[in-house]
């Protein structure tokens, strides 16, 4: 998540449009997002972003995505499992998936700072493993778009479902010999199970020919035949993919005995799990300190240390090496004592420093988090903002278009 | 030289016998698999509350693509909800868990043709009981249903996997998305 300093305005940028039908929305199945506590989540607010803007984007994306692999593989050429967050558990495996697996990362987010109105792009961190916001993106930004395009010049850079496609695609081309068929797992979330749609109906599109849904909880898992789930009828159905919305790091940490099956299933071939275990190295907020190691002058780099001591000026974000949602973050400004910090679920594991960043903000003091999408290359761009100085989960998501 | 290959064989039968006895157990067993009828086609299914508490299928529609299928219920105070088909398998398989008429309306409709996607075979046709009347079944068991088996696909199936299951359970409160 962010840390955030004031920035270039953005006001100039703002059109507002009314409200999203939520008869739509709940046609659609998508009405969770404006229901309850969700009633303030999309904002009626679009940005519009230049198309030098958006290329800017994607040229960043492409650069870090780059420098990320490099730093994944400096952590393992000099053996930094541990100081990267890696439990010895895990090592084998990820170390396996590194070597074998690039390809098979189907998509990720970055999070950057910056971007409009000429403030320089930063990446704040990458979530390499399971993103969230894809429905949002893929789905709502563009209904909003479709039922107000009259009032929004130009068309929000969305390519979410066909980037993730064409990644399903290369994957399944990587793996001639597995049967196209897929499982998507989550852990029965209501959000998660919006969110994975589009992974699902990318599958279809990409040409799997028998894509199911089954919570983790009912997987089995079998360390000599692979990953099936049973159906009513007790048959049990084989999956060659398994598309799992439970964070590596939950199973490294949490579910000892689960990861010790799926290196299994996976080194013996049973398998393909996406994402690839590797991208827990990639989601590991430590994978910045290796980033900016290798490339110090690298334009999106913010400065990132495991030692709050290499800010002698105090001014820091302290991150959980694997944190979600603006957890556990603590913004220090020059003082011994943070200006901001957020509690959370994640303060167990080791902390992370790094640079504060400037974000574009508005005149209601709204920060806003510009994210792109990879699967593969840059496929879709949204934004989140908020008054706060950390955007946590209670970031309205912002719409775009681009003109 | 004839006994000397006799003797071989005798010892290679040993060997054998003592490995299958001794070392069998540990391989994997060849699983038993079959193919089985699996829908190409999505499916809207429309689930009205008549009376309170109970949910009847009123109308079953094929669309082209599976992974738009939707359950869309209709309760008494004229509220509308929609189900994907991975809401509707958790609601169900979730029972008084979750809230009453949700899981209700996923349990309606599993008997009507959305069952195919919910786990049920497509050897067993839907149930006349779970609609809002006979017309209704007939017309969905000609039509939706009709479609459905002409266009069907096929997958393989196992009928006993080695294997432990209940991992990440209980952790469904908060999103684990990033």
């Amino acid at each position: 998540m962010a840390d955030a300093q004031h920035g270039q305005s953005v006001d100039n940028r703002l059109v507002t449009i009314p409200p999203i039908s939520v008869k739509s929305l709940r046609k659609e199945g998508l009405d969770w997002f404006v229901n309850g506590e969700n009633h303030d989540y999309l904002s009626e607010e679009y940005v519009q972003v230049t198309p030098a803007e958006v290329d800017a984007f994607r040229e960043a994306t492409k650069e870090v995505h780059r420098l990320g692999i490099e730093a994944a593989q400096l952590v393992a050429s000099r053996n930094a499992w541990e100081e990267a967050g890696i439990p010895k558990a895990a090592i084998n495996l990820v170390k396996y998936s590194l070597e074998n697996e690039l390809e098979n990362h189907l998509v990720g987010r970055y999070d950057f700072s910056g971007g409009l109105e000429g403030m320089p792009i930063k990446l704040l961190e990458f979530n390499a493993d399971t993103c969230s916001l894809m429905c949002e993106t893929a789905y709502i930004q563009e209904m909003r778009y479709e039922q107000e395009s009259r009032k929004l010049n130009g068309r929000p850079f969305n390519n979410l479902v066909d980037g993730l496609a064409r990644k399903f695609r290369n994957i399944l081309h990587h793996n001639p010999s597995k049967e196209p068929t897929l499982l998507i797992s989550t852990l029965g979330n209501e959000e998660d199970m919006l969110n994975v749609r589009a992974i699902e109906k990318a599958a279809y599109f990409a040409g799997f020919e028998h894509v199911a849904h089954e919570v983790v909880e009912n997987v089995t898992f079998s360390p000599d035949e692979g990953i099936f789930i049973e159906e009513d009828n007790g048959e049990f159905s084989r999956f060659d993919f398994w598309y799992k919305f439970m964070p590596w790091e939950i199973i490294a940490y949490e579910e000892e005995e689960l990861w010790e099956i799926l290196e299994t299933i996976i080194t013996n071939d049973l398998c393909v799990v996406l994402n690839p275990a590797y991208t827990m190295l990639l989601q590991s907020k430590a994978i910045m300190k290796f980033m900016y190691e290798l490339a110090p002058n690298l334009k999106y780099n913010l400065k990132t240390s495991f030692k709050e001591g290499d800010f002698p000026d105090r001014r820091y974000v302290r991150k959980p090496m694997f944190g979600r949602m603006g957890d556990n973050i603590a913004f220090y400004d020059g003082n011994r004592q943070p200006e901001y910090e957020t509690e959370g679920d994640y303060g167990d594991y080791p902390p992370v420093y790094q640079e504060l960043a400037d974000f574009n903000a508005d005149s209601e003091e709204h920060r806003y988090q510009p994210s792109i999408f990879w699967t593969g290359m840059s496929s879709a761009l949204c934004f989140r903002r908020q008054d706060d100085l950390i955007i946590d989960d209670d970031a309205e998501f912002v719409g775009h278009v681009v003109e | 030289m004839g006994q000397k290959v006799k003797y071989g064989l005798y010892a290679l039968v040993g060997v054998w016998l003592l490995y299958s006895v001794f070392f069998k157990s540990d391989t994997p067993q060849e699983m038993t698999t079959e193919e089985v009828a699996i829908p190409t086609q999505g499916l809207i299914t429309f689930v009205q509350e008549v009376p309170q508490g109970v949910f009847k299928i009123s109308d079953e529609e094929v669309i082209a693509d599976t992974a738009a299928s939707l359950i869309i219920a209709t309760y008494l105070d004229e509220t509308k909800d929609t189900f994907t088909i991975a809401e509707a398998r958790l609601m169900e398989s979730s029972g008084g868990e979750t809230t009453g008429r949700r899981s209700g309306v996923a349990r309606a409709a599993s008997y009507g043709l959305m069952g195919y996607f919910m786990g049920r075979s497509m050897s067993r046709g839907p149930s006349a009981g779970a609609y809002v009347d006979q017309k209704t079944y007939n017309k969905v068991s000609k039509g939706a249903g009709g479609s459905m088996k002409s266009t069907a696909g096929s997958r393989t199936v196992s009928r006993r996997p080695s294997g432990k299951s209940g991992y990440g359970g209980g952790r469904s409160t908060r999103s684990v998305g990033g």
